[in-house]
């Protein structure tokens, strides 16, 4: 994480909402056993409930912050939370987007922290993917930080009498151009809170020349834990009396199983249950090793699946489409390059991590299309969208194989309380 | 199952444990210590690398058994804040893309600098040839630990 943590959820019991206005402002009830669940990390998310209180109370002197939409938190100590909506792979996608909303906020990088989006619609298109991620969400990105820079401008230039045109923000303060005097984010989160929020095409986006954070080097926000083996990949996420799952998959494409004998899985200690899902078999241990183990003790018998598929038959017919559309020119240099068919073979084995009760389903998932999964993961289980929440983690690797749409998932997922399921 | 002792990061513990159990899974799953990484299970790409006796050795394919008395390193405890020269350095060079094999890189690493504190580069390239990296690091984990090196080594 970056820099500091200006504002830990645990300390909160209720928050509550200005309507309008967006500021959000927390009450900590010291002595309250019941607390939400840790968030502030790429892979952890609160998960308690965020209580309404029937009239809301400010508390000047607690902690307050102003959420002028859902990418940017500034709050009343000047902490800056910047909510990155794509998914974190290598490419730098989370610092690069949070420099762009810090950029048009006139933000201090050094008070920037990032937080991960889950998979969700107010975010607009979270595919990762194609390399477009920058060139998608730069100017949505910069509209969000520039609503937050309007907030904080209105509400310095109330305070000090003069004309919003008049001030700028730079390095998390407001300062009035003509007589110099200033004022920092945290100081104008109360009274922003109170002016109405700009609509983003009315706010007007920086000058290109005026960037003080896009293009220069800032380092990664995730360096520091990746170094220290802290960093939250998707086989790291672990929840109390969680058992582990190893897939027994389809050695064809389009393999049948025939049958299977579990006996022997179910005889290595740790091994709970043996459960036959779509496309093949889960083993379901106290621990990976038990569940590896298990799987790999299971006797399965499966069809040839698909007979009519075979290499040089493909390469055959992809070379054909080559020629085929070869363009027209005067002069052509022809020259056929081919390559075998590999798996986009990630370091981080496939994986998610599942938490299934009655009423509601959360999913820890290292994946590039968190709102495909939330589809399928409402599909499945046929609960509300408001009950599914699905925690992007940093990924251990990407390159498209986690981009894929269609992911499998065990047709007794409510069988199971919580679950890691690999390609192992 | 066995009792097993050892010592991870400098504190003592003790599994009731099957003795054949990796010693990556010991790690991760006994003692949630999960900076170590999981990735081919089969000793061919490193990303579970961490040291035994100072010696650094592939744990998904070190049964636990054979570390009984033994001191373990592990990422985690290989400094207490970030502070490893090795660390600092990796964060100097931006040496991390998605940044999975890094810890074992880092642990690759830091057991070449404590045997020869100032490798050749083809010590180097032989002691990090093993970690695999997807994304391509290579040349930065190369610049990194030479600028480790340079600068006087691992204390």
């Amino acid at each position: 994480m970056s820099a500091q943590t200006p504002i830990n959820r645990r300390d909160f019991l209720k928050v509550s909402a200005v309507a309008g206005a967006g500021l959000v402002i927390g009450v900590y009830l010291s002595g309250c056993s019941e607390t939400p669940t840790p968030t502030g990390t790429a892979t952890s998310s609160p998960t308690g409930t965020l209580e309404q209180p029937e009239s809301p109370s400010v508390t000047p002197e607690g902690p307050a912050w102003l959420e002028p939409n859902v990418f940017l938190k500034i709050g009343n100590d000047g902490g800056v939370t910047i909510t990155v909506p794509r998914s974190e792979m290598g490419q730098g996608v989370r610092t690069a987007c949070a420099m762009i909303v810090a950029d048009e906020l006139g933000a201090d990088w050094a008070s920037v922290r990032v937080e991960q989006a889950p998979g969700d619609s107010v975010y607009g298109d979270q595919h990762t993917g194609g390399s477009r991620s920058i060139q998608q969400t730069f100017q949505p990105l910069r509209r969000a930080g520039a609503v937050g820079r309007a907030l904080m401008i209105a509400a310095a230039a109330q305070i000090w009498g003069v004309a919003p045109e008049a001030c700028y923000s730079e390095k998390g303060v407001v300062i009035h151009q003509p007589t110099g005097q200033q004022l920092a984010f945290g100081e104008l989160v109360i009274n922003a809170g109170s002016l109405p929020v700009p609509k983003e095409r009315e706010v007007p986006l920086k000058d290109p020349q005026d960037f003080r954070i896009i293009g220069t080097s800032v380092g990664r926000v995730d360096n520091p834990d990746i170094v220290m083996g802290k960093a939250t990949f998707g086989l790291d996420v672990r929840l109390p009396g969680m058992l582990f799952a190893s897939l027994a998959r389809p050695p064809a494409f389009g393999a049948k199983l025939l049958g299977f004998n579990q006996d022997n899985a179910l005889g290595i200690p740790g091994v709970r249950h043996v459960l036959q899902i779509d496309g093949g078999l889960a083993v379901l241990a106290e621990n990976t090793w038990a569940a590896l183990r298990g799987r790999e003790a299971l006797e399965a018998a499966w069809d040839e699946g698909k007979t009519d598929l075979n290499s040089a038959e493909l390469e055959e017919s992809l070379l054909e489409q080559a020629k085929q559309s070869s363009p027209e020119r005067e002069s052509e240099l022809v020259s056929y390059y081919v390559m075998p068919f590999l798996g986009h073979a990630t370091m981080e084995p496939m994986n998610c991590t599942a938490d299934l009760r009655s009423e509601s389903c959360e999913i820890w998932v290292p994946t590039q299309s968190p709102q495909d999964v939330k589809q399928r993961v409402t599909m499945l289980t046929r609960l509300p969208d408001k009950a599914v929440r699905v925690n992007v983690t940093l990924l251990g690797g990407g390159f498209g194989r986690r981009l894929a749409r269609r992911c499998r998932w065990p047709g007794r997922a409510k069988m199971i309380f919580a679950s890691t399921f690999s390609t192992r | 199952m066995a009792i097993i002792k050892f010592i991870v990061n400098g504190s003592e513990h003790e599994l009731d444990i099957n003795p054949e159990t990796p010693l990556l899974w010991a790690l991760r799953d006994s003692l949630g210590a999960t900076g170590t990484k999981y990735s081919c299970g089969m000793g061919q790409c490193g990303a579970c690398t961490v040291h035994v006796n100072g010696e650094a050795v592939r744990s998904c394919v070190t049964p636990v058994s054979s570390v009984g008395g033994k001191e373990i390193t592990t990422i985690e405890g290989l400094s207490l804040d970030g502070s490893h020269p090795l660390q600092q350095a990796w964060i100097t060079e931006h040496v991390s893309q998605c940044g999975y094999c890094q810890p074992g890189q880092i642990m690759a690493a830091a057991a070449l600098l404590a045997r020869s504190p100032h490798p050749s580069q083809a010590e180097i390239s032989a002691a990090i040839s093993g970690v695999l990296c997807r994304c391509g690091t290579y040349q930065r984990i190369f610049k990194a630990i030479s600028r480790v090196a340079a600068e006087g080594g691992v204390i």
